[in-house]
């Protein structure tokens, strides 16, 4: 059995970490963050959504957005919707915890922390006319209408038009030049 | 002669990792102002895809998220711990784990920590924990959290090896209903109903819960059956209240079990217990916050021929925390416990005196400094105990951070103690008047010096490796001293110990839909003996340790509504009582189905028909079988 000799140990766990220590890509814990994109990007998208004329009470009743589950953004939606409307609907930011409670935003945020709450939520929400945008790793994540990935350091939306046309929705078609397209499974 | 290139290479890693730039971070209205098209344009340039507060940390901590749990199909809190790097997890019987981190692994293991949502769950009687009566419902547990390495200064003595805390979800996310019925090959089944909701017009939310389970005997390796199956029933409550977080938080839970333990073949004894626990904090203003944890435990069990015990817990403990001072983030705060039990005497085994109550109080003070916009970090603090057994202790430590590049560097040195339990001081093993073992009223406190030593990084967006090392030094470890002219062995402190470890985690996000995680842990203890001791064991009681462990896990979602998980772990063979070096598998098949239906298909111990994880050796060492269970989630 060899003798254990410390330094030994010490200085080879040193050389790997050395290597490994170089390769280490070029970000910092500055600038731009994941949250901050996805929150800036949610903020931008409701402005190409066309909700049904029954979805709102009357021209200036509030737009609301809904965080589903733990936020995720640590204030700065929060920070963003300040003073912001779409189309005169002035933008309200609510925290849902049941799916009875999401069916009454306008745009829900689904963070995918718990994966099960979340595909039980969009199931819940289908039908109706909310739009549902998630944070997915996989971007046919659950069916919602829209799907927030981030690859090669940029942000993708992923739009899927049989769920926008389930919930009544219709999203307008700069946004699906940006956006892929996708379709459900058949 | 080495420590001139040991320097250099440090001073190369720091170079490396200072080399990157910061950039300066974006304003809300220039973020306001970027339109869709150009957002998309935009490149991510900070590494946390969520907040990560454990990415800088300046210690060896693991995080197993909901999801991770989720994935891999455990069943208990012992087996999320499996994966864990530098976790050992051996299953002694059918209810009985062995349980540790870095070394020390013991059927009745004694320097690990367990916490759950605040609330310390090891007995006072032998400083372990019961895994069979630590149970949750597993899926409202938010993240166990594993500190490899001594947490003393924060969390108390007997956090000498490791910390595990469980904390589980506020019930404002698990509202509504979630019922869970699980049946297995060997195993005859769980089952489990939550359901939340709010009252008082949505200013609390709470949630409760019933579970079942029941589990057979494990066979021993003779072919026998082990008598060692347990059913349990437990019960619980959370009440959160939904003011808003700059306010504060109050959250109050209880929890309550009842069950039978197999003794031996066609013999069972009863354990109950149940537990209070009230976590509230206020925010007295932007800089200053007070917390306090409050909870009172009780415990009523039978151990296998050994003894009973009643054991009743009350633990107070506040905490105020100022960030006002810049560059400072100062903790202090202030606990006392009292612990009481009234022991049964066993066939074997007897306390003396059969009845005890233990008094504890602790103080301690932290400030955690970060200078130069966040780039290096010191944290310096102390706890001071008292304990009535052992008197006074302290216990420093200090730990420094350098961050960069979205890597950390840390090293750390830390003292912590393991205060004498009741086993240490009034066990009385065998005859009364000619006892095998005896404890020592003079036991001292088993003391732990640490130099850690640690670096994590997120070498690419999809790759990130973490590994810690360390070095131990123990002294005045417990050792059996026989007394001269007779067959007593008395309990006392004459053992040390040196023990070196490291250990590695690698994560790779393969693709968006797959992900992969590798852990190594390799170990080396040495012990000696006091010079004058008379102990025959050389310490061999106290630890059980494999050399090295390794695992690989992956996470893969097959289709939307599918997901694959699968696990392969080795552990290298235990001294003694010994045990040869073992690998096996686990899966799980999740599938999804109209938003509130799931079926899950789970194989644990895979790669053999069975196989034994402690103490082969022994004609009473059970077996661990290959098992398959089914299980219906149903969500309303």
């Amino acid at each position: 059995m060899a003798v254990l000799s410390l330094r030994r140990f010490f200085l080879a766990w040193l050389l790997g970490l050395t290597l490994v220590g170089a390769q280490v890509g070029a970000t910092g814990t500055h600038g731009l963050s994941e949250q901050e994109l996805k929150a800036a990007a949610l903020c931008q998208v409701v402005h190409f959504v066309r909700w049904p004329a029954s979805s709102f009470l009357e021209s200036s009743a509030p737009l609301v957005i809904g965080v589903y589950g733990p936020d995720p953004f640590g204030g700065v939606l929060d920070d963003l919707v300040q003073g912001e409307n779409v189309s005169g609907h002035p933008i309200k930011l609510v925290h849902c915890f049941t799916p009875e409670a999401a069916s009454n935003c306008h745009a829900v945020f689904i963070s995918s922390n718990d994966l099960r709450t979340a595909d039980r939520l969009v199931h819940e929400l289908s039908s109706r006319s909310v739009l549902t945008v998630t944070d997915g790793q996989t971007v046919e994540s659950f069916g919602a209408v829209i799907a927030f990935t981030v690859e090669n350091h940029r942000i993708h939306i992923a739009a899927n038009l049989d769920a926008a046309r389930k919930a009544n929705l219709t999203l307008s078609s700069k946004l699906l030049r940006l956006a892929q397209v996708r379709k459900d499974q058949p | 002669m080495k420590r001139p290139f040991s320097i250099l290479l440090i001073g190369f890693l720091v170079a490396a990792l200072g080399a990157r730039e910061a950039r300066a971070q974006l304003t809300v209205s220039e973020l306001k102002s970027y339109s869709l098209e150009q957002l998309m344009g935009l490149e991510v340039t900070s590494v946390s895809r969520k907040p990560e507060p454990y990415a800088e940390t300046a210690a060896a901590v693991s995080v197993l998220t909901e999801q991770d749990i989720d994935e891999a199909g455990s069943q208990t809190l012992a087996d999320a711990l499996r994966y864990m790097p530098g976790m050992e997890v051996a299953r002694v019987d059918s209810r009985t784990w062995a349980i540790s981190s870095r070394g020390f692994n013991a059927s009745a293991s004694n320097k690990l920590l367990v916490m759950i949502d605040g609330r310390t769950v090891y007995t006072p009687l032998f400083s372990g924990v019961f895994w069979d009566s630590q149970d949750t419902f597993m899926p409202d547990v938010d993240r166990i959290e594993v500190t490899r390495g001594p947490g003393s200064t924060m969390w108390g003595a007997n956090a000498v090896n490791g910390v595990v805390a469980i904390t589980t979800k506020d019930s404002r996310y698990t509202q509504g209903g979630l019922v869970t019925i699980t049946a297995g090959s060997d195993e005859p089944g769980f089952a489990s109903v939550r359901y939340g909701g709010q009252f008082d017009s949505g200013k609390y939310f709470y949630r409760v819960y019933v579970q079942s389970s029941q589990r057979n005997d494990l066979p021993t390796v003779t072919g026998n059956a082990g008598g060692d199956g347990w059913s349990t029933t437990q019960t619980g409550f959370r009440i959160d209240s939904a003011m808003p977080a700059d306010e504060g938080s109050l959250s109050f839970s209880g929890d309550y079990y009842n069950g039978q333990v197999g003794t031996s073949p066609g013999e069972n004894a009863p354990m109950s217990g149940g537990n209070f626990t009230l976590n509230a904090s206020r925010v007295l203003s932007d800089d200053l916050v007070l917390s306090t944890t409050s909870y009172f435990d009780y415990v009523s069990r039978s151990v296998f021929q050994q003894y009973g015990e009643t054991q009743r817990t009350y633990n107070v403990d506040t905490q105020l925390r100022y960030a006002g001072w810049q560059h400072h983030d100062i903790i202090a705060g202030m606990q006392f416990r009292n612990s009481s039990d009234d022991t049964d005497a066993g066939v074997l085994t007897t306390f003396s005196p059969s009845k005890r109550s233990i008094n504890e109080g602790s103080a301690f003070v932290q400030d955690e400094m970060r200078w130069k916009d966040g780039r290096y970090g010191l944290i310096v603090g102390s706890k001071f105990e008292y304990h009535q057994f052992s008197g006074f202790d302290v216990e420093p430590s200090i730990r420094a951070a350098y961050h960069a590049g979205g890597s950390t560097l840390w090293a750390a040195v830390s003292r912590a103690v393991r205060t004498p339990s009741r086993f240490d001081e009034d066990v009385v093993v065998g005859v009364p008047r000619f006892p095998i073992i005896a404890g020592n009223e003079d036991f001292k406190s088993e003391a732990l010096t640490a130099y850690e030593l640690g670096y994590r990084a997120q070498v690419t967006s999809a790759f990130t490796w973490d590994t810690s090392l360390f070095v131990n030094r123990y002294d005045d470890l417990r050792s059996r001293e026989r007394v001269p002219g007779k067959i007593t062995s008395m309990l006392e402190n004459k053992l040390n110990s040196r023990s070196v470890g490291v250990d590695v985690t690698a994560k790779w996000q393969v693709c968006s839909r797959w992900r992969l995680q590798a852990t190594y842990t390799h170990l080396a203890e040495n012990f000696s003996l006091d010079p004058g001791s008379t102990d025959p064991t050389g310490g061999y009681t106290e630890y059980d340790d494999p050399k090295n462990m390794a695992s690989l896990q992956s996470s893969l979602q097959v289709t939307p509504a599918l997901q694959w998980s699968f696990g392969v772990r080795y552990v290298s063979s235990l001294p003694n009582p010994a045990q040869k070096a073992y690998v096996t598998a686990d899966m799980k098949l999740a599938y999804r189905f109209r938003g509130r239906w799931e079926f899950d298909l789970i194989g644990q111990n895979l790669l053999q028909k069975d196989h034994t994880e402690f103490g082969a050796g022994n004609p009473q060492a059970r077996e661990v079988p290959r098992e398959v269970y089914g299980s219906v989630i149903w969500q309303f």
